[in-house]
């Protein structure tokens, strides 16, 4: 019977003392959750400001300014809108006609020995 | 050596041994027990804790509201908030004017008299950068103490601020969406996503406000809406204030004329009278009524800007918009029928937007027969904005009603028939030919290759005392494009502009003039932005379709224009 009571101190104590060594690490990695956890509210308070500020210098009125001002942007008219019908390619045989969709399409079936229907 | 040979104990004895030796067994194992337990339940303590604490902090949060594209409109910021104990600062006088150094905005005088004060704590700013913290923190100054907090900011400035409205000091909804969603901002932190479009809002206020300057009126409103579904894409009132200044600004600026002005809103009405009497049956296109005379109904005497040398048809009296004639045709749609579609229009109830700031419609209930023919017109019947852009759009969507929305979600877009699909058609025929018909009043909106069809309205305003103001007019356009499908309405609606005959040359101030010319510029600019593509290649097919031969057979006849 004694022997069984030293064996299970010994193994009490090597328990508790394990069991104190986890305690620790515990502790230590809940201080570390709470550096960690303080340190990702104060980069999401600072990714908070940063994003209000994107948003202040992205005001319509300031890209519309910027734009105009360094590219040289401006609304677009819609005259300067047209079909692709009005592009005439450079030193070829195609008239306005033939760039149609349905003539560029016949075209392109019958050099590849296919059928449109 | 330990053994039990050298221990005669006897047998009580050992039984009383082993009994405590079990006690003792149980002992530690329970002690060891106790820790394991301790041990395995410690994770979920710490979270519960964590979880805690992150409510905390966010119980003084408050969601986003975001536009339509996700761009920010408001939102809470960490900020520091600056006071004082006067009792320990050193040097009054030499603080104050490093402070003052440090916050020019702060009056040096008045910080003086806070660091001298005999109480005990003095509020030197409320919400104060980081930066400025640091920069306080480094010079020195004795007695200055900082607390944390949260500050609400609007970034995009004045854009939408009356939509947004604002909070006080603790957090709490004062006006717009801020006052109607308190408690949705408050409770929940997901962002609240409006159906606003930032640069259609930009566009819509910017081209509005250079109108106001430039014929000096009095106040304006304007919305972008989608006809389709309801939502608005834009809406302004002016004048209008800074959102993150909101304190400063008067009570004149604070009204929100889209949502809370209500407006007798005169020719724009005679749409919907024109769509009420085809749809009703009440009158034909082609019938015709006397308009070369003044009308008199009881004392009332109706009158037009120039009579028509002839009897007008259905579809002149709306392109050359002859009260005299909107008058006739209301009086054989009779108040029964006008009152009914009127409701349907929902122009006589107030409507569901999630801001503080909406009216109600102003009108005699019982809805007796003057103010039929009147409302034909656009008088004795005072509506907001809103409630015109969202009835006109019913007419244009081929005949069915859908509420105005300001919140985007994924709720069930309700729709509700009032016109037939072939009333709506005729409508938009008409609508057109009054921006397209050498008599149109609307000629000025038009936009290159976006088929632009809409109404002007003149309307004269009623004074405080009681009458019609003299010299001031509500010029108004509403306009919706390309009109052979459309899918947007844009409304202009401009407070006393005051004639500008050097610049112009006339001394007109009427909707053609003044608002429809703005309404012509947005479309140019928010077109390419909603995804609408010019017509350019079929654009006279197009055109010839939406021609009414009733019009244009009779050209010659008609000789006036508004």
């Amino acid at each position: 019977m004694w022997k069984l009571s030293i064996v299970c101190s010994f193994i009490a104590i090597i328990t508790g003392i394990v069991l104190n060594i986890i305690s620790n690490s515990i502790q230590n990695k809940k201080e570390y959750l709470v550096y960690l956890d303080k340190q990702i509210d104060e980069k999401k308070e600072k990714l908070k400001i940063l994003e209000t500020e994107w948003e202040f210098h992205t005001h319509p009125k300031k890209l519309m300014e910027i734009a105009e001002a360094e590219l040289g942007m401006s609304s677009r008219e819609a005259q300067q809108v047209g079909q692709i019908e009005m592009i005439e390619l450079r030193g070829s045989a195609w008239t306005m006609g033939q760039l149609s969709t349905e003539s560029l399409l016949k075209t392109y079936f019958e050099k590849n020995n296919g059928k449109i229907n | 050596m330990w053994s039990n040979e050298n221990f005669i104990l006897a047998p009580l004895e050992i039984k009383k041994a082993r009994k405590r030796l079990f006690i003792a067994f149980l002992f530690i194992f329970s002690i060891f027990f106790s820790i394991f337990f301790q041990v395995l339940s410690f994770p979920f303590q710490e979270n519960n804790k964590l979880l805690l604490a992150n409510q905390i902090t966010s119980g003084l949060n408050r969601a986003n509201i975001i536009d339509r594209n996700g761009s920010l409109m408001a939102t809470s910021i960490p900020a520091w908030s600056i006071s004082a104990h006067p009792n320990e600062v050193l040097e009054p006088d030499q603080s104050a004017f490093i402070l003052h150094k440090l916050m020019p905005e702060k009056n040096l005088a008045l910080l003086t008299k806070k660091l001298k004060s005999n109480s005990k704590y003095v509020e030197i700013d409320r919400v104060s950068s980081p930066k400025r913290i640091d920069l306080i923190l480094n010079s020195g100054i004795t007695g200055i103490h900082f607390s944390k907090t949260q500050t609400r900011l609007y970034p995009k400035g004045n854009l939408a601020s009356h939509i947004l409205g604002n909070v006080n000091r603790d957090g709490k909804g004062l006006a717009g969406i801020e006052y109607k969603m308190d408690e949705k901002l408050k409770s929940n932190l997901n962002p609240i996503q409006l159906t606003i479009d930032t640069n259609v809002q930009y566009i819509l206020e910017s081209e509005i406000k250079k109108q106001i300057k430039f014929f000096e009126a009095k106040s304006a409103a304007g919305i972008v809406l989608n006809i389709t579904n309801g939502e608005i894409l834009a809406i302004s009132s002016y004048p209008d204030f800074d959102v993150n200044y909101f304190g400063e600004a008067v009570a004149n600026q604070k009204f929100n004329r889209a949502t809370f002005g209500n407006y007798d809103m005169g020719s724009t009405f005679k749409l919907i009278n024109t769509a009420i009497a085809i749809d009703s049956g009440s009158v034909k296109l082609d019938e015709k009524f006397d308009t070369t005379k003044p009308l008199f109904f009881g004392k009332h005497r109706i009158d037009d800007f120039r009579y028509l040398d002839k009897p007008a048809n259905v579809a002149e009296i709306l392109v050359n918009s002859s009260n005299i004639g909107s008058a006739l045709i209301a009086k054989k749609i009779g108040p029964k029928v006008q009152k009914y579609y009127f409701d349907l229009l929902e122009l006589t109830k107030k409507p569901v937007l999630p801001i503080l700031e909406v009216s109600k419609p102003i009108f005699n209930s019982k809805w007796p027969k003057l103010t039929s023919i009147t409302a034909s017109y656009g008088y004795g019947i005072a509506v907001s904005p809103i409630q015109l852009a969202s009835a006109i759009s019913c007419i244009f969507n081929d005949g069915k009603f859908v509420s105005p929305r300001l919140i985007k979600n994924k709720s069930e877009i309700v729709e509700k028939r009032v016109f037939s699909k072939k009333t709506s058609l005729t409508m938009r025929k008409l609508a057109r030919a009054v921006v397209t018909h050498p008599n149109g009043s609307g000629k000025k909106a038009d936009a290159f290759g976006y088929l632009v069809g809409g109404k002007t309205g003149t309307a004269e305003i009623i004074s405080s005392s009681g009458g019609f103001k003299k010299n001031a007019n509500l010029a108004s356009f509403v306009g919706a494009f390309p009109i052979n499908n459309p899918k947007f309405l844009v409304l202009a609606l401009i407070e006393e502009p005051k004639p500008q005959i050097q610049k112009l040359k006339h001394r007109y101030t009427t909707g053609g003039q003044v608002a429809a010319p703005v309404v012509g510029k947005i479309i140019k600019k928010i077109a390419p932005i909603l995804n609408v593509h010019p017509i350019v290649k079929n654009l006279p097919k197009i055109e010839q379709t939406l021609k009414l031969d009733i019009l244009y057979n009779n050209l010659e006849a008609t000789n006036a224009s508004l």
